[in-house]
């Protein structure tokens, strides 16, 4: 039987008034306001499309990366050897919580194409059995198919389209002395390989000159001449033991000579790709905050002014019977669906500009699939930061409405005792105007809430502004140090060993030849009594030319024996000052061979890209390279006639002691593409900060007007020309804006600032700089978006209805 | 047509004047078709019920809204001709408002919302002795918020007669006054006006009101339905 349910009673009716009648009112005042109540939906709208947009590509990236990850069953623990017995991988499976285990025998060299562009590139070769696919490290096929014979490759797909490479071609190899010719029969993607990079230093290896080639193990063993022996071993661990594994891994391998190792996360493509996706992350959250930072406020003060307009209504609705709860509720929930209102189509864009980002991302990098699901936690977030938006701004103005007395309320928007005073003051400060502009003067100090939020979503939409120019100049910084700055060479030669230096120094000899110096770079390690860090050091010639890297202190630095130039962000890490005592040793270094040396800090390098320490280059040769030999990249700059480098760079692509030519076209072509996707970043971020600066601007420059019919329509009415009475407005709004650069420049200064630190890696350090354009560029579009706003607002006054207008609510 | 023979040359000609607004779907005549001729230097008063046309004809003949049809003419000035600027003009020149709701500049005070009109014709001089005329010399430097509804209808008359207008609208100057304070205000409106001889036009829906014009326009349903001559009494001898 149900319980009985109890009557309602007449008093509880009378308790709760309906509400469905607040409902239609707060429908009927939103659509009243509808110009502005759109312009906040498009501000929060903006807001929620960044955070979306940008989350969202970060999610469909980092989804695309963990499918190939997981398709392929990426290694979660690896370690490189000199060479050790096959026998290892048996073992590798014995350590606990180790589920698989590969040994594959691995070489790089180069990979010769006459008749491409590029002549002469790098090349990895990875031996892979032909039988079965890999348990480990798998390929994703792109194209064509998987090894079926000795005499077969598969190419790495990024490399292959670089190089105009198609099913069927033969591609020449050369490993040492020894050359093999293969046929093409795939193109595939490599979870080791996503992000082509040979090791984590080298950065700018673009999949031009990279290539990895996949062939036949056991014909990559006969072309090495290593027998059954292995160069890598790769396992797949328990989640959670990867670390541990890697410990007992390089426990076994120890004997056999440990270059290496790494767990996944470590991997230098997976590192890479990491810090990319950081960076994806850092602009989700931090444009996003700023965007709904800025709508929130000028919800705010919308909804503050909804609530002046609607004293007396409110005050009479209080008469009525409605309760302060009804009233918090309606004006709360105003502000709430307004939010969601801009919300819902920003949710929808903002899925279009993830799609829309990954599939750039996925064209820019090559990379081989990009996942565009729904993610509804992502959406999720996305509506409940509006709603938040929505309820925290809204709630002051909507509490304020409930807690009126009616009896005051229904007076209107009376001002109070010390609103009174101030403007009393004001009266005194500003009687060395003409009466007229005494007016806007006044009026900035009329509502100081509304002149602060103003203030508020002027100095927002600045400050973006100044941020996102300021990340361009910081990226263009970081590129013209690497190409102009410091580069005075046209050519960046890599032999395939010692041997060719002497090559290296007929060079200049050449037809069009003007220098060459030698260098030579070796993976190294920097310890301090500290910490440590790793990079590479790169060995130059005292008193060359070719190179100028400049020091903290802003000169080029000079090399000396026994000392290093150390790039600052690791200096900063690893505590060391000019003068202090660092071992420098070789990154391969294991029990059999143990290469280090002690080497004074000579100053820090002011360098935005790259990890590179510099030092003498005899130092550094005999020191390590040498003996670190054939792990070590010997080469030279070459500075030639501009016109004869593509001259230049056949001849020696066809030389057999040449391993790499990179040419500054190619470093500026790679640098670019690398590039390309942060200027789209910029551009977007810029179109996106105007619009924050615009859709301010013009809130005020409506509210502004809004507020002020009757009295600007009363000015008309006494004579004022609808020129003049604009003029007035605009000047406000001009006084407005000025005090809105005021607070925005120094904000936006100091927001580049934080954000360019929490954009950087060690790897990439950029440099807040902000040039005097970057004010002046600001400053012209703040005044572009008021001019707008202004010429609306004329328009707008000039064909006001002043008989109606005359009499409009204040 | 109606009208009231004059030796003076008309302040104001109409001639068969239409104003239609459109409310939606909805058109609404305002006026229809009035014809009307008020002479200068009178004082005119517009009665009758709400939704008559009163307001209507006072904001075409301040060039505050142009007619729908017909040719209206205000101090031998075409109004229907005028172009905005024109029309900027002719309110800044010939025209003073006194507003219901006095329509003060709120961050102004009262003797300089009275020079921004002066300084407007150039004739700032008289701001301080306007000020002074309608007793508030001791609250010139108030602002609106810290006067008096009565205190603030003064300030706006003396706004509107500062430039020396030929025309003064009064539009219902004592609708958001209590009873004594609308007889004070008028009193002061009917004084300095007549003492400037300029031409008056007020509309109220207060009958008793309609004793002090020289002129009673009655209007019903936006048609002139009588013009007569009033009594031309001082407020202060109004009974109700």
């Amino acid at each position: 039987m149900r319980p009985p349910t109890r009557a309602k009673s007449p008093s509880d009716a009378s308790r709760r008034p309906p509400m469905t009648m607040l409902w239609r009112k707060l429908w009927a005042d939103t659509r009243a306001l509808a110009r502005q109540a759109i312009a906040l939906m498009v501000l929060i709208g903006l807001g929620i499309l960044l955070y979306v947009g940008l989350y969202e590509a970060y999610q469909n990236l980092d989804g695309a990366y963990n499918y190939v990850y997981d398709t392929t069953h990426f290694a979660d623990a690896s370690v490189l050897v000199e060479a050790a017995p096959g026998s290892l991988a048996d073992k590798a499976r014995t350590i606990p919580h180790v589920t698989e285990a590969l040994g594959r025998v691995v070489r790089d060299g180069a990979i010769i194409q006459r008749g491409r562009d590029r002549e002469r590139v790098l090349g990895r070769f990875i031996g892979y059995p032909r039988t079965f696919r890999p348990p480990i490290n798998d390929l994703l096929i792109i194209e064509g198919r998987y090894l079926a014979d000795a005499y077969e490759a598969v190419l790495e797909h990024q490399f292959a389209a670089e190089n105009g490479y198609a099913i069927g071609d033969r591609i020449k190899c050369a490993y040492e002395t020894r050359e093999r010719e293969f046929t093409i029969v795939g193109f595939v993607a490599s979870p080791e390989y996503i992000y082509p990079v040979p090791s984590k230093h080298e950065m700018f290896v673009s999949p031009g000159t990279f290539g990895v080639v996949f062939i036949d193990e056991d014909r990559a063993r006969e072309w090495f001449g290593v027998g059954r022996q292995i160069t890598e071993i790769h396992c797949l661990t328990d989640p959670g033991h990867e670390q541990e594994v890697l410990e007992k891994l390089e426990g076994l391998a120890h004997s056999y000579g440990v270059e290496t190792s790494y767990v996944q996360d470590d991997q230098p493509s997976k590192r890479l790709l990491t810090m990319d996706q950081q960076g994806f992350a850092t602009l989700s959250v931090f444009f996003p905050i700023m965007f709904l930072s800025s709508a929130g406020l000028s919800l705010y003060s919308a909804l503050s002014r909804i609530v002046r307009l609607q004293m007396t209504v409110i005050g009479t609705l209080k008469a009525c019977g409605f309760g302060q709860r009804e009233i918090l509720i309606q004006h709360v929930m105003q502000g709430v669906l307004v939010a969601l209102a801009g919300a819902i189509p920003g949710v929808a864009l903002g899925h279009w500009m993830a799609m829309w980002l990954g599939r750039l991302y996925a064209d820019t990098l090559h990379l081989p699939l990009i996942l565009t699901p729904l993610h509804w936690d992502t959406i999720g977030t996305g509506l409940f930061l509006a709603a938040v938006t929505g309820l925290a701004a809204a709630y002051l103005p909507a509490r304020m409405a409930a807690r009126m007395r009616p009896a005051v309320a229904m007076r209107g928007d009376v001002e109070s005792p010390r609103r009174l005073m101030a403007q009393h003051r004001l009266v005194g400060w500003t009687r060395w105007s003409r009466v007229a502009y005494r007016i806007p003067i006044r009026g900035i100090f009329r509502r100081a809430s509304r002149t602060l939020l103003a203030l508020g979503g002027i100095a927002g939409g600045a400050s973006i502004i100044i941020t996102t120019l300021g990340t361009y100049v910081a990226t263009m910084d970081a590129i013209d140090e690497v190409l102009t700055g410091s580069r005075k060479y046209e050519i960046d030669l890599q032999f395939t060993g010692p041997r060719a230096i002497a090559f290296g120094r007929s060079i200049a000899a050449m037809p069009g030849g003007r220098a060459v110096t030698p260098t030579v770079s070796v993976p190294v390690r920097v310890r301090s009594s500290w910490d440590s860090g790793e990079l590479i050091l790169t060995g130059i010639e005292r008193g060359q030319q070719l190179l100028k890297v400049h020091s903290t202190s802003g000169e080029f630095i000079n090399v000396q024996p026994g000392a290093i130039w150390l790039p600052r962000q690791l200096a900063n890490r690893i505590l060391v000052e000019p003068g202090d005592p660092v071992v420098v040793e070789w990154v391969k270094s294991g029990r059999r061979r143990r290469l280090k040396t002690t080497m004074q800090v000579a100053g820090f390098l002011d360098v935005a890209m790259g990890a590179t320490a510099y030092g003498e280059y005899d130092d550094v040769r005999r020191a390590l390279a040498d003996k670190a030999y054939p792990h070590s990249a010997y080469g030279a700059f070459v500075a030639c006639d501009p016109g004869q480098v593509e001259a230049f760079k056949q001849r020696l692509e066809r030389s057999d002691d040449v391993a790499l030519v990179l040419t500054m076209p190619d470093l500026v072509k790679q640098i670019y593409q690398q590039m390309g996707l942060m200027f789209i970043f910029i551009g977007v971020l810029l179109s996106f900060g105007s619009l924050l600066a615009g859709s301010a601007i013009h809130s005020v420059a409506s509210v502004s007007l809004l507020e002020r019919t009757r009295e600007l329509a009363t000015l008309r009415s006494l004579g004022f020309s609808a020129r003049s009475a604009g003029w007035l407005a605009a000047l406000e709004l001009c006084v407005l804006c000025a005090l809105g650069l005021v607070v925005g420049i120094p904000l936006g200064v100091f927001l580049n600032s934080l954000y360019m630190s929490s954009f950087s890696t060690e790897n990439m350090a950029f440099r807040a700089i902000l040039p005097w354009w970057v004010y002046v560029t600001t400053v012209l579009i703040v005044a572009g978006l008021v001019a707008l706003s202004s010429y609306a607002g004329m328009r707008r006054l000039r064909s006001m209805d002043l008989s109606q207008a005359t009499k409009a609510q204040e | 047509m109606a009208g009231l023979a004059s030796e003076n040359s008309p302040a104001l000609i109409a001639r068969d004047v239409w104003k239609q607004y459109t409310l939606g779907d909805v058109t609404v005549d305002a006026l229809r078709g009035i014809d009307l001729e008020l002479p200068a230097g009178r004082f005119v008063v517009l009665v009758g019920p709400s939704g008559s046309g009163k307001t209507t004809v006072l904001n075409l003949a301040g060039g505050l809204d142009v007619p729908t049809k017909g040719q209206l003419t205000m101090l031998g000035q075409h109004l229907t001709e005028l172009n905005e600027e024109q029309l900027t003009t002719y309110r800044r020149e010939s025209v003073g408002f006194v507003f219901q709701m006095f329509n003060l500049v709120p961050t102004l005070t009262a003797l300089e919302n009275v020079r921004l009109v002066a300084q407007l014709v150039g004739n700032d001089e008289l701001s301080a002795e306007l000020i002074a005329a309608v007793g508030l010399a001791d609250r010139a430097d108030q602002l609106p918020s810290q006067l008096s509804g009565g205190e603030q209808q003064r300030v706006a008359i003396a706004r509107a007669l500062v430039k020396q207008p030929e025309l003064l609208l009064a539009d219902e100057p004592t609708g958001a006054l209590d009873f004594e304070t609308g007889c004070e205000v008028l009193s002061l409106l009917w004084e300095e006006t007549r003492n400037r001889g300029m031409t008056v036009i007020m509309v109220t829906h207060n009958t008793a009101f309609a004793k002090m014009g020289d002129i009673v326009v009655r209007l019903r349903s936006g048609e002139v339905v009588e013009v007569s001559p009033g009594e031309a009494s001082h407020p202060s001898e109004i009974t109700f």
